[in-house]
Order: structure tokens, then C-alpha cells, then sequence
């Protein structure tokens, strides 16, 4: 007998009606693909760009609705032994510090088994050097006694050049060496490498390691080796390390300037610019021009607001029906008064789950999550661009490079007439926000101080990384037979939380009336001071640019 | 200097009204990225499935709107020798022979050039040999000078099975074989691998490093990827590493009828009528009868998807992409009401139908582009049973039966009508069943003509039979469903060059 079929209220799914599991087939735009947890584990010698492959790739899936979290071993490491002193430690013939590192490595995949067994994730970043085979040995064990897929990510790289900047980059000032000058640092960061170097066995795709599922990554992405791809997701993670670079570049996004639906409060549409609108794409033609960037690429949507703040810039530019506002479906072109008076019960059901909400007949958070992916990869190939956009879009766009959960995504502020410049340092991503001097209406609804939870509260996306996720979250490293007990006290990382919640963005506080059109980089840089003093220096959002 | 922007009727894209050149906002869903032409360079032995990714190859390319066009260097050498005797021709110390050879390749580039510049072309795949290095220094410098860019698709296989299966399927369909007993064609076709053999050249990873390539080993077990320069070339890439060669079938169907197809309304989110359950019951007993293993079933977020589905008594995913076209203000309209109220959107989406977007909606353009990660996934999946609408089946069939994109809305999706696929050789083989539940008909033919002259015989005759099902409103058999036709081919690309 077939099943009545309900539409769940806040995603607009059909689903049947009788049935005891709650939404069984949790409706993302695409199918879930059933698959094992699958724990991607890093290869290679330090300095190689692993915790940033890692972070970027974690980043990229709790993004697209995969349940994600990094293992970072060295954390383990140092949360096990306080103090480091030199590259001793990492001697092949220090016994007692192998031994420390051998724990770690357990601890950390004791919390990857919890992480996918019972905490809902999906996939486990192993970040570590894994350079020998009998440690991949023990994680193949692993996977396979828990059955969860294990794919290799290796990245070689031989270029003196390119390693010596990532060491200056992200290792200097890492915990291990805070109390030491550059030069020293470098010096035992280097001998800390050539520790490894005797005991590297690179993965072999011709005998050794033939069966096993990796991605060879060579030389910062100038050739790739991929072997026996085995599923989706993991031809999702090659397609998306083959389309990232490390070229210095700057993403700007903005909004168009404000239209006359903005002007009446209205949603969606497809109207043009207010006179107003149209000043801001004469200050953003200005703006554009100062920054002199070398080949920017200028992309909209193929909204007629869109296009009119592009056409002003007076260079060519592209359009995406990807990049078009959300959906509004039945509620387009109404203020949100009209929408709680026609559909009190839809306002209501936003406001109760604003991520997964779908209006009628239209779109969710989630929905453009899936629709602006292609958006993504294609910025993450690309160098200098400016994407004018919609509210919604930009909050999506935003959430993905400055690691937002879903839950803080459709509240990011995302102004009128205000810049975001993004522009890619170290692990992260820095922000200025840049507002030129336009005066426009607020379209910016604030999360409802009392906001109902509906009984099913779906699963949120786990964007955290231990560093950065609250105190509760935090697997502490459990190695309880070793001789040294922790020195120092855990410099609390909800510090840092606190810092980087919506409202301290620097994009909240940027003025938007009265101020010149200034950079609010000082903003931004006193903020990374701060993050740095909770020694939270390795905080994936905002971080110092040096 | 506030430039007025207008909409252009049929696209419904934002344009300004003077001057500036259209090309640059082209206002297709995804920008263009303005590349200089790339030639697809084939590289590997005979019977390594070359042939097979660059059909493969174009197709995907053509349908995703990159036009592309593939040039068989066998094909000119078969046109300049008419009687194909054996292996001795490919024998490298055949002198006359080697010239016909380097005159076809030279007249296939040249055809190359012609195609870039007057016919628009994009991307033209290069299917050859190449084993030398010395041919593929030509290519480069012929591609240097005309400012192409040219990315190198090396197959390497050893696994002699995968080869003498590989000339099964292929080779003795080959017009060189024609009365060729199997045993002999065989053998002079493992004669003529080896006269390619003294003089292979694979591609190497250390002079070869400033290419940009992928070598496939062993039927897509392993990937080296050299420097990709671009979107196009990373698109290719991500596709090359999806597609597999295991055998499988794929099922597509529309939903059972709905209640507003009984009223002639489209779009909408409505149930299924009970003669739209009655077939979402027999669709479960034909799929039984199948006896798939490890069958996926896909449906869209649309009611009638799931519904369908769920008579089916397995799990099923949904999909958000699968979702019918989006009529925009047309929705839940008649096409009478459509004529009337909006005579002049209907005019023009007769006039170019998958280029038209409907006011606040979508054209087949925009439902390919959201249906390309459907594509990616089913060509890394197995069995599937897609349920999905009217539409978005088009466009599905059209990739698979290589459709050009002025035929691809007139294709023919009627109600309770399962479409199996099974790909063979270089095509893809298609069996109708009609499940012998009556439906309305929803197609509407292109205006002016019964049949498109292009489209091809054999899917007129099998639709002619469907159609003349579809009217003769009882139908007498007994069976639970009819297959129609016996197995017909469909040969993907006519192999003309």
C-alpha cells in the first residue's frame, strides 16, 4: 500500500507519512550517497602544505553539507609535551619522545573513531606526516576494523623555495616556537625535516602501494597522481585539490547597489537601481579603479540590479544564473510585513531554522549552498575577482571562506554599498570591509531573540576544528600513561569564539554612513592581535597578515 | 552616463541597449570563459579505448554547450584507401603508406583550423595514435602557430583481456573488417598493435614536463594529471576521472501521471491520479522483474516523483536538480491559457524552445547546466532508476543519445514509458517498455512539423509505435508490458568525419 506522503513545513519535503524514522532521507539539494565514513589521511614530510590542504578541504566540505573535522597530531603532541625545545624530539633514535608521538597518534584516532561513530561525522582529516608504512599500516588497520574508507593524500614537494616560504609562513609562528628568533626557528625547523627525510617511504603506486586509494599531489599542484578513486566524495576531494592554487590574490564581494525593491522593502524581484544604487556603482567603478588590480575578472548574476552596478565599471564582466538572490518563491516582490500577514505560519518557520527554511515554491540556505558550489570552484581556480551579487548568495559565499556554520549563515551582515575584500593568508582568509560612502536602506533582519526550535532540530553542519570549537566540543587528548604531566594551563579557545561570533566581525562595525572610504584594516589587524595574544594564532578565520 | 538595460524577449537576459559587444555577456548560466580554442590530443595504441573517450568525450562536451567536434584520423586514412588488406600498410618501413598516413593527419588538422575558425568551434578532439614524439611535435607547433591550446589524453592499458575485449566490441564492426572472419581480423589486428609498438613513445613525465596532460592507466585504475591550464581542461579532467566501463543499465521514467496532467496544466507540485498509481505499481513489479543488482532510484523533490518512488518498496534519494523545468509565470497553466494571456511568450518559445526562459523560470539551457552533477554521478554509478518529469528526461536522453540542442525539447518522454539504457561499444542501446497503463499524451509537437527531418528513423519508428500506443487508448496485451521494439542501437556519433 503506498504511503501518504507529508510535506515537512520548514524544507518542503515530501516524505512519507507513516514512517517511524524521522525524515529518513535528509533532503539535501542532492542525494547523501549513503557511504562509510571516510578518514582522509595526509603523507608527507613537514612543511609541505598538509594543515593546509587539510584545513582548506574541511573548510570546503562542511561547506557543501559534509559533516567534516580535522585531527591535527602536532596538536596532540603539543598538548602531551608543553614545552618543545628542539628537533631532538623528533629523532628516530629518541625512544622515549617516539614514544610520546606513537600515543598521540592513537589519542588523536581514538577521537577520529568517536568522531564517526558517534558524533555524526562524516569525514576525518588525519593531519600528521604518516611518512612511514608501518604507520599507515596501523591506520589501514584501523579503517578496516571500523569500516571506514581511508584515502592518502600525499603532497610532494621538492622545490628548496616553495618550502622555505611555507616554513616562514605558517611555521615560524606556530606554538613550538614562540619564545625563538626566525632564524633559529628555521634552522631547527629544518633539521626537525631532515629527521623525517630518513624514514619517508612516499607512497608507491606501482608495487607497494597499488591497491590503496590516494591522490598524489606534486609539486604544489603542478601534477597530480590519482589511484583507484573509489566513491563520490572522493572524486569530489580530487576535483576540488585540482582546482585550488596558492597564487596571492584578492576576492571582492559586494552586493548591488541598492534597487528600488530595496527602497520598499521588498524581497527579491527584479528591479533596477534607486538613485542611490546607482551612486554606489559610481563610488565601486572608483573603488575598482584604485585598487589597480592586474586582470580582474567581474562576474553578476543575471538580475537587471546585477548587471546595471557592473555595467558602470565600465570593464567586461560574466554572468552566472548561479549567482541569482534566493528564490522567494510565493513570497517574492512582498515586504516581510505582507509575508507574515499572507503566511504568519511561514514567517514564523523561517525564523525557527533559517538554513534548512524553504519557502513555498522557492529556495533554502541549503538549496543555494548546492547551487553557487560550481561558483566556488570556479573562484577558488580563478585570481582577482569581484562578484556583485545578492544578500543571501553573499552570506553563502562568505560562510564558505571564512568557515561559518550553517547556523550563522543566513545572519552574516552582508551590507549595501560595503566591499568585502577577502584576501588569503596563511590558513585563513583576511577580511576588510570596505564601505563606500553611499547611504542605503538596512535590508538586515536580525535573528529573533526568542527563536522557537521546532522538536526535530536537524543535525547541524560541524564546521569546527578542534582549535576553534567550543570547550564541550574539545577532545582532549587522552594519553593518561605518560610521565610528564602537562605544564601549562590550555589557553582557553572560547577567548578566541568570542571574538570571531557574527556581531565582532569587522564587517558589523563598518560605518555606513559618514566614514571616507577607508580600508577598515585596522580594524582587522588589531582584532588578529588580540586572537594572537589568546594564542589563538592558528584561528582559520581571521589571521594576521604579516 | 546611465546606461538603459533591456531584456532580450527569448533569453531573458539583461543586456544594454547600445553598442557593447554581446559576445562578452553571452548570458548563459555559466560565463564563458573566453578560452582560446584547445585541441583534445589523443595519445596511445591501437584498441586502448581511444576512440571511446573522445566520442564520449564530445558528446559531454556538446551537451554542456562547449561545441566540440571529433576528427578520426583513421576515418581520412579509410576515405584516401579505399580497400583496407592487412597489418603490412601500418608497417613502419612501408614508405608510401607512411605518406598517406602523414597527408590524412595534415588534412584532419587542417579540417581542425577550418572547424575553429569557420565554424565556431571550441574544442576539437584529435583522435589518432600519436605514438611518436615527432607527430606530436608537429600537432604542438601547428597548434603554437594558430595560438590553440592543446591538452594531451594518453590511454595506457597492458592488461591483454581489456584489449582483446576491447577489439571484440569495436574493431570488427570497423568498415576494415567487413568480410573478415573473426579468428583472422583478430590476428591482423594484433599484427598492426604491433607495428605501433617499435615506435611507442608514451608521453614523459620529465621532457614532456611543460605539457599539459592525463594519462589513464588501465581503464581509469590510475590518473597522472600534468599541468591543467584551465576550466575546460579541469571540466575534462573531473570527467575522464567519473566515467567508468562497467557494464550496467540506466532507467528512465516519468513520474505516473499527475492530476494536473489530467488537466493539461504543467509544472505544479500535485499527487499522482489513480491511473498515475496504478503504473507507480506496475513500475515496481517491472523493475522486479529486471532483477537488478544494487539498484539506485533517484526521484526529484516534486511530489509525484516520490510518490512514484515510493510504490517501489526501496530506499530512494532525491534530488533538488531533478526537479521539473520552473515555468516562472506559466506554472500551473494550460497551454490554451499560455496562448491566450501570454501569446507572445508562447510565440517565441516555438521559435527557439531551448533557448526559451520563461518569465521568472528557466530554459532547457538552464536545466542542462543544473543537471550536469546528475550526469557526473551517473556515469560514476551503476544501475540507476531515475524518476523525473517531462523535461528534465530530455535533457538526460539527449546526453545519451548525443542530441543536438534544437531536437532535444521535441524528444519524446511520453507517460508510463520506461527508458533502458545499456551503453555498448560506442553507443548506447535503448529499449522502450510501455507499462500498459493509459495516460494523457503531453507532448506538443513542434509547430509546423510532424517530424523534425533530423531526427533520426529509428527513434520515429519506435515513437511512431509508442505514439499509435498512446492513442489507441485500450491496448490488447496481455503481457504486463510490452517491449516495443526489438533491441534497436543507437549509434552515438555517426562516424563520419
Amino acid at each position: 500500500m503506498p504511503r501518504e506522503l507529508t510535506q515537512n513545513r520548514i524544507q518542503k519535503i515530501w516524505i512519507p507519512t507513516k514512517d517511524d524514522k524521522p525524515a529518513p532521507r535528509r533532503a539535501t539539494g542532492a542525494p547523501h550517497f549513503v557511504n562509510p565514513p571516510t578518514v582522509i589521511v595526509m603523507v608527507g614530510l613537514p612543511a609541505r602544505g598538509k594543515t593546509y590542504m587539510s584545513k582548506k578541504l574541511t573548510r570546503y566540505l562542511n561547506w557543501i553539507g559534509m559533516p567534516t573535522k580535522v585531527f591535527n597530531v602536532g596538536e596532540y603532541r603539543r598538548e602531551a609535551v608543553k614545552n618543545y625545545s628542539s628537533y631532538d624530539f623528533f629523532k628516530p633514535d629518541n625512544e622515549c619522545a617516539v614514544k610520546i608521538r606513537q600515543q598521540c597518534a592513537l589519542a588523536a584516532l581514538r577521537d577520529v573513531k568517536s568522531y564517526l561513530k558517534d558524533e555524526g561525522g562524516q569525514v576525518a582529516v588525519f593531519d600528521a606526516t604518516n611518512t612511514t608504512r608501518e604507520r599507515r599500516e596501523m591506520i589501514l588497520k584501523f579503517g578496516a576494523e571500523n569500516s571506514f574508507k581511508i584515502f592518502f593524500i600525499e603532497s610532494v614537494c621538492d622545490d628548496p623555495s616553495v618550502i622555505a616560504s611555507n616554513i616562514m609562513e605558517v611555521k615560524v609562528s606556530c606554538p613550538d616556537y614562540k619564545d625563538c628568533n626566525k632564524t633559529d626557528a628555521m634552522l631547527d625547523f629544518q633539521r626537525r625535516i631532515e629527521c623525517y627525510k630518513t624514514s619517508y617511504q612516499p607512497l608507491d603506486p606501482d608495487q607497494h602501494d597499488r591497491d590503496l586509494s590516494f591522490i598524489k599531489v606534486i609539486d604544489v599542484g603542478r601534477r597530480y597522481l590519482v589511484n583507484r578513486i573509489q566513491d563520490h566524495i572522493q572524486s569530489k576531494i580530487v576535483y576540488y585539490l585540482m582546482n585550488i592554487h596558492v597564487q596571492p590574490r584578492t576576492i571582492y564581494l559586494c552586493r548591488h547597489g541598492e534597487s528600488s525593491d530595496n527602497l520598499e522593502g521588498r524581497l527579491g524581484g527584479d528591479a533596477g537601481l534607486s538613485a542611490r544604487g546607482k551612486q554606489f556603482s559610481a563610488a565601486l567603478a572608483r573603488f575598482v579603479e584604485e585598487q589597480q588590480l592586474e586582470d580582474l575578472k567581474v562576474w553578476t548574476s543575471q538580475l537587471c540590479r546585477s548587471i546595471q552596478t557592473a555595467e558602470h565599471l565600465g570593464v567586461p564582466y560574466e554572468q552566472w544564473k548561479a549567482l541569482n538572490e534566493i528564490d522567494a518563491g510565493v513570497c517574492e516582490e512582498m515586504t516581510y510585513d505582507e509575508v507574515k500577514e499572507k503566511f504568519p505560519d511561514e514567517f514564523a518557520l523561517r525564523d525557527e531554522d533559517k538554513f534548512y527554511y524553504r519557502y513555498p515554491a522557492g529556495e533554502s540556505y541549503q538549496d543555494l549552498v548546492q547551487r553557487v558550489e560550481p561558483v566556488i570552484m570556479e573562484l577558488e581556480r580563478q585570481e582577482n575577482v569581484l562578484v556583485v551579487c545578492h544578500q543571501a548568495v553573499m552570506r553563502c559565499l562568505l560562510a564558505y571562506f571564512l568557515d561559518k556554520s550553517a547556523d550563522e549563515m543566513p545572519y552574516l551582515k552582508c551590507p549595501l554599498h560595503t566591499v568585502l575584500k577577502l584576501t588569503p593568508v596563511a590558513y585563513g582568509c583576511k577580511v576588510e570591509s570596505i564601505s563606500l560612502n553611499v547611504e542605503a536602506v538596512n535590508t538586515h533582519r536580525e535573528r529573533p531573540e526568542e527563536v522557537k526550535r521546532g522538536p526535530g532540530t536537524l543535525i547541524r553542519r560541524n564546521s569546527v576544528t578542534p582549535l576553534t570549537s567550543p570547550e564541550s566540543n574539545i577532545k582532549k587528548p587522552r594519553i593518561d600513561d605518560l610521565d610528564e604531566p602537562p605544564i601549562q594551563e590550555v589557553p582557553p579557545s572560547v577567548a578566541s569564539l568570542a571574538l570571531c561570533s557574527p556581531s565582532h566581525l569587522p564587517l558589523a562595525l563598518a560605518g555606513q554612513t559618514n566614514h571616507p572610504p577607508i580600508s577598515e584594516s585596522d580594524f582587522t589587524l588589531s582584532l588578529s592581535k588580540n586572537l594572537r595574544r589568546s594564542s589563538s594564532g592558528r584561528h582559520d578565520v581571521l589571521q594576521l597578515c604579516q | 552616463c546611465q546606461k538603459k538595460l533591456t531584456q532580450t524577449p527569448l533569453l531573458k537576459i539583461w543586456v544594454p541597449w547600445m553598442g557593447c559587444n554581446l559576445n562578452r555577456r553571452r548570458g548563459s548560466s555559466v560565463p564563458q570563459f573566453c578560452n582560446s580554442p584547445t585541441m583534445i590530443v589523443m595519445v596511445g595504441l591501437p584498441a586502448r579505448g581511444k576512440t571511446y573517450i573522445s566520442k564520449k568525450l564530445t558528446r559531454y562536451l556538446n551537451w554542456i554547450g562547449v561545441p566540440t567536434k571529433m576528427f578520426n584520423v583513421g576515418q581520412y586514412r579509410r576515405e584516401a584507401v579505399k580497400i583496407y588488406k592487412n597489418f603490412e600498410f601500418f608497417k613502419t618501413d612501408n614508405e608510401e603508406a607512411m605518406r598517406i598516413r602523414k597527408a590524412c593527419a595534415s588534412a584532419a588538422l587542417k579540417d581542425v583550423s577550418a572547424y575553429f575558425s569557420k565554424e565556431q568551434g571550441q574544442v576539437a578532439v584529435f583522435d589518432a595514435t600519436n605514438t611518436t614524439r615527432e607527430r606530436r611535435a608537429v600537432i604542438n607547433s601547428f597548434a603554437k602557430e594558430k595560438g590553440y591550446k592543446v591538452f594531451f589524453v594518453e590511454s595506457i592499458c597492458d592488461d591483454p583481456e581489456i584489449i582483446a575485449e576491447n577489439i571484440k566490441q569495436v574493431k570488427f564492426g570497423s568498415p576494415d573488417y567487413v568480410d573478415r572472419d573473426i579468428d583472422d581480423a583478430m590476428e591482423d589486428f594484433v599484427q598492426r598493435i604491433e607495428c605501433y609498438k617499435a615506435n611507442y613513445k608514451s608521453i614523459d613525465d620529465e621532457k614532456d614536463r611543460k605539457l599539459s596532460y592525463i594519462k589513464i592507466f588501465d581503464v581509469g585504475s590510475r590518473y597522472l594529471v600534468n599541468r591543467v591550464q584551465d576550466h575546460i581542461q579541469s571540466r575534462i579532467v573531473y570527467y575522464l576521472m567519473n566515467i567508468h566501463v562497467t557494464p550496467r543499465s540506466i532507467y528512465l521514467s516519468r513520474h505516473g501521471e499527475s492530476e494536473l496532467n489530467l488537466l493539461g496544466r504543467i509544472g505544479g507540485d500535485s499527487g499522482l491520479s489513480p491511473r498515475g498509481q496504478k503504473y507507480a505499481n506496475a513500475l515496481a513489479t517491472f523493475i522486479k522483474g529486471q532483477k537488478i543488482s544494487d539498484l539506485k532510484v533517484w526521484t526529484s523533490h516534486m511530489k509525484r516523483t516520490i510518490q512514484t518512488a515510493e510504490a517501489l518498496g526501496v530506499p530512494y534519494e532525491q534530488w533538488k536538480a531533478l526537479n521539473e523545468i520552473d515555468a516562472g509565470v506559466c506554472e500551473e497553466l494550460t497551454y490554451e491559457e499560455i496562448q491566450e494571456n501570454l501569446p507572445e511568450e508562447f510565440a517565441l518559445r516555438d521559435q527557439d524552445k531551448y533557448r526559451y526562459r520563461y518569465p521568472k523560470g528557466e530554459s532547457y539551457e538552464d536545466l542542462v547546466h543544473r543537471l550536469e552533477p546528475v550526469i557526473m554521478e551517473l556515469e560514476r554509478q551503476e544501475n540507476v532508476l531515475v524518476v523525473c518529469h517531462q523535461a528534465v528526461m530530455r535533457c538526460l536522453l539527449a546526453y545519451f543519445l548525443d542530441k543536438p540542442a534544437d531536437e532535444l525539447p521535441y524528444l519524446r518522454c511520453p507517460l508510463h514509458t520506461v527508458l533502458k539504457l545499456t551503453p555498448i561499444a560506442y553507443g548506447c542501446k535503448v529499449e522502450p517498455f510501455f507499462l500498459n497503463i493509459e495516460a494523457v499524451n503531453t507532448h506538443r509537437e513542434r509547430p509546423g512539423v510532424s517530424f523534425h527531418k533530423h531526427t533520426s528513423v529509428i527513434i520515429d519508428t519506435y515513437l511512431c509505435q509508442l505514439s499509435a500506443l498512446e492513442s489507441n487508448t485500450v491496448s490488447r496485451c496481455v503481457r504486463p508490458w510490452i517491449k516495443l521494439t526489438p533491441e534497436y542501437t543507437f549509434n552515438i556519433l555517426p562516424i563520419t568525419p
